[in-house]
């Protein structure tokens, strides 16, 4: 797991710091730029803020993941989930309504999920459609946009339309399996493995163990290991978006963003470097109003939660590389094509 | 065995770790720092964290034990940790730099540092405002009209008049009148960025009506000698979501306010052009300085109810 870590990440990460660097030459920031402790103490702030909001959230996807592992069965997850293809990505879409988490809990309780039996595709609708199509989002939004509860109207249809799209999509393109299977059982396989065939060889391993009384240690331990698998993405993630949070100007991106099409890239842009919660990105997006238009703040509301920062490598944790990329690709084409077919027809 | 020894090392400090996280939010919920960081509905879940955290930690230190004494953890698919040295050390590195962070870094309020990077709202009614031409053929006057207002010496007609609203806007109309009838508006901490909203929208009624809000002091570049914007940050979730709203206010002496200072002013209504956006100006009759509030952050209020 960790063995690709700096080799897979170091050549990114330090194009990005670049990146970033570049960004603030240009636009005449660096000279100013001193890390004195206001600097400092804003980042621990922001910084810290992330990683506490986020935890409880994390905390409560891998014990429900192990819980998961150690006593839900392949059968029962198999029987749960609706055969018929489009049934199954409605099914993934509306999972949320029922399991209201964020995205930071979310996703590790789908790699289990995926391990035992749930077609990929399910999955993953439900890691794009559950931030979004929940009740607890659509309520911040309408009360955010007091005034044009089409705003969150929109938000849910159009989150709805974009995860059935993708949903679809994987269903026919992506037959293999996407998960680094290294993670939980690296000793286990060595070549890609069909999921079916990797769960047998899973319980296989916990058969020896007595049945009850070591079950709820076993789940402590699963979910500690994932703690540290997840919470390394996450607090990297959450460093880099206090950051860009503690040293970029608002103002200077705004400026940006003029124009009907490019304030809908940069939307984009800011909801994946901002990496908010979706249940409070509504606000945010609501202080823009007057400088985008609605179909912007549309895509900001849409794509934030599907996608961001912190998110993408906490997805890289859980899948192949290829895979996150295509998907990356996937949600910023349809959301983009989606919000702005809504927008001419609606707003 | 080897791998015994560095099993029980990373058990060990696990263990350590996440009793470090927990002691870091047992020591913010304390000292009530932990308000700097998150706001007071997600506290409950931050605390139940801390609990989670201390019982596995717990367990990674039983774990600990238990392989070097050399016993068998009893799940053996529990994916042996890496062997790299350097791999281990940025990986736990990254979680003990938040730790150290935490502790060793003193808590601090955001100030005008943050809020110039996010940008102040002046109009806090953006989100709230009909474009005209969409809203005028829908206002109605509000019939219901609070019978206190009524017994005032001004008709309820008028008031409805002065105060139009529609669907979206009728808590904000309720509000408004009622501040209208007062000598002294004060922005209460509980609705801070509702009572904002209120006077934004009405903003034309207002002028000349006199008003007290505290915050603390924020200067934009483009402002003149004599004006500084009295703002509070608006928290949601976490203060990575913080957005600051204010008040812009003239006084002849602003020079010796400096940033981040906080202060309590009151003044007179007046409206101010920024932007080419009309927004609320304040001229100050009397400014004192206070000390930090043990609350500095307001939060939306979702139980608004004027």
């Amino acid at each position: 797991m960790q063995t690709s870590f700096v080799h897979r990440w170091g050549m990114p990460v330090i194009a990005l710091i670049c990146l970033v660097l570049i960004f603030f030459i240009l636009n005449r920031e660096f000279p100013n730029f001193t890390i004195d402790m206001t600097f400092l103490q804003n980042f621990k702030t922001i910084f810290l803020s992330i990683i506490l909001e986020a935890i409880p959230f994390v905390l409560l996807g891998v014990l429900v993941a192990a819980l998961l592992q150690i006593f839900v069965s392949e059968e029962t997850v198999r029987r749960f989930v609706p055969k018929h293809p489009l049934l199954g990505i409605l099914f993934g879409c509306f999972l949320g309504v029922l399991f209201p988490l964020c995205e930071c809990g979310m996703i590790p309780i789908v790699r289990r999920l995926i391990l035992k039996g749930m077609p990929v595709y399910v999955g993953v609708v439900y890691i794009i459609a559950g931030p979004i199509l929940n009740p607890v989002v659509f309520s911040s939004t309408y009360m955010a946009f007091r005034s044009h509860p089409e705003v969150a109207y929109g938000r849910m249809g159009l989150a709805l339309i974009v995860s059935i799209v993708i949903g679809l999509i994987l269903y026919r393109f992506v037959k293999s399996n996407p998960l680094r299977q290294t993670i939980a059982h690296n000793t286990v396989q060595q070549v890609e493995v069909h999921d079916h065939s990797h769960s047998h060889v899973h319980n296989h391993d916990h058969h020896h163990n007595p049945p009850t009384r070591n079950k709820s240690f076993t789940a402590l331990g699963h979910a500690s290991d994932e703690f540290f698998e997840m919470g390394k993405y996450l607090i990297f993630g959450a460093m880099i978006t206090a950051l860009i949070q503690t040293m970029m100007n608002r103002d200077v991106l705004v400026s940006i963003g003029d124009g009907a099409f490019s304030s809908h890239l940069f939307m984009m842009g800011l909801a994946y470097i901002m990496s908010l919660c979706s249940t409070s990105d509504a606000f945010v997006a609501s202080s823009f109003w007057t400088t985008f238009s609605a179909g912007s703040l549309l895509t900001f509301l849409v794509y934030g939660p599907m996608l961001d920062f912190k998110n993408t490598l906490m997805l890289l944790a859980v899948f192949r590389a290829k895979f996150v990329f295509l998907l990356i690709g996937l949600i910023s084409v349809v959301v983009l094509a989606g919000s702005l077919l809504y927008s001419n027809i609606f707003l | 065995m080897n791998s015994d020894r560095s099993r029980s090392w990373h058990y060990g400090l696990r263990a350590c770790i996440l009793f470090g996280f927990a002691m870091f939010i047992v020591f913010l919920v304390k000292s009530d720092n932990i308000l700097y960081y998150i706001a007071p509905r997600m506290i409950i879940y931050v605390k139940l964290a801390a609990l989670g955290l201390y019982a596995i930690s717990v367990y990674q230190g039983y774990l600990a034990v238990q392989t070097l004494r050399g016993k068998e953890a009893d799940c053996s698919c529990d994916h042996p940790p890496s062997s790299s040295k350097f791999k281990n050390t940025i990986l736990y590195s990254l979680f003990i730099i938040p730790l150290l962070l935490g502790f060793l870094v003193p808590n601090s309020v955001m100030g005008s540092a943050l809020a110039a990077k996010k940008g102040v709202n002046l109009s806090s009614s953006n989100s709230v405002k009909t474009p005209p031409a969409t809203s005028s053929p829908n206002i109605r006057t509000e019939e219901e009209i609070d019978k206190t207002i009524m017994e005032e010496n001004l008709g309820a007609d008028q008031l409805g008049e002065m105060f139009k609203s529609d669907q979206f806007t009728e808590l904000y109309a309720k509000q408004g009148k009622q501040l209208y009838a007062s000598d002294l508006i004060e922005i209460k901490d509980d609705i801070f960025i509702e009572t904002l909203t209120t006077l934004d929208l009405y903003m034309d009624n207002f002028i000349g009506k006199k008003l007290e809000v505290s915050g603390f002091v924020y200067r934009e570049d483009t402002l003149p000698e004599n004006q500084f914007v009295v703002a509070r940050f608006a928290i949601q979730c976490c203060s990575a979501d913080a957005a600051p709203y204010g008040v812009l206010v003239e006084l002849p002496r602003a020079k010796n306010y400096s940033d981040d200072t906080w202060v309590k002013v009151s003044g007179i209504i007046s409206k101010a052009n920024m932007h080419d956006m009309d927004i609320l100006k304040l001229d100050v009759q009397s400014i004192e300085k206070i000390e930090v509030p043990a609350n500095p952050y307001v939060y939306p209020n979702y139980e608004f109810e004027p």
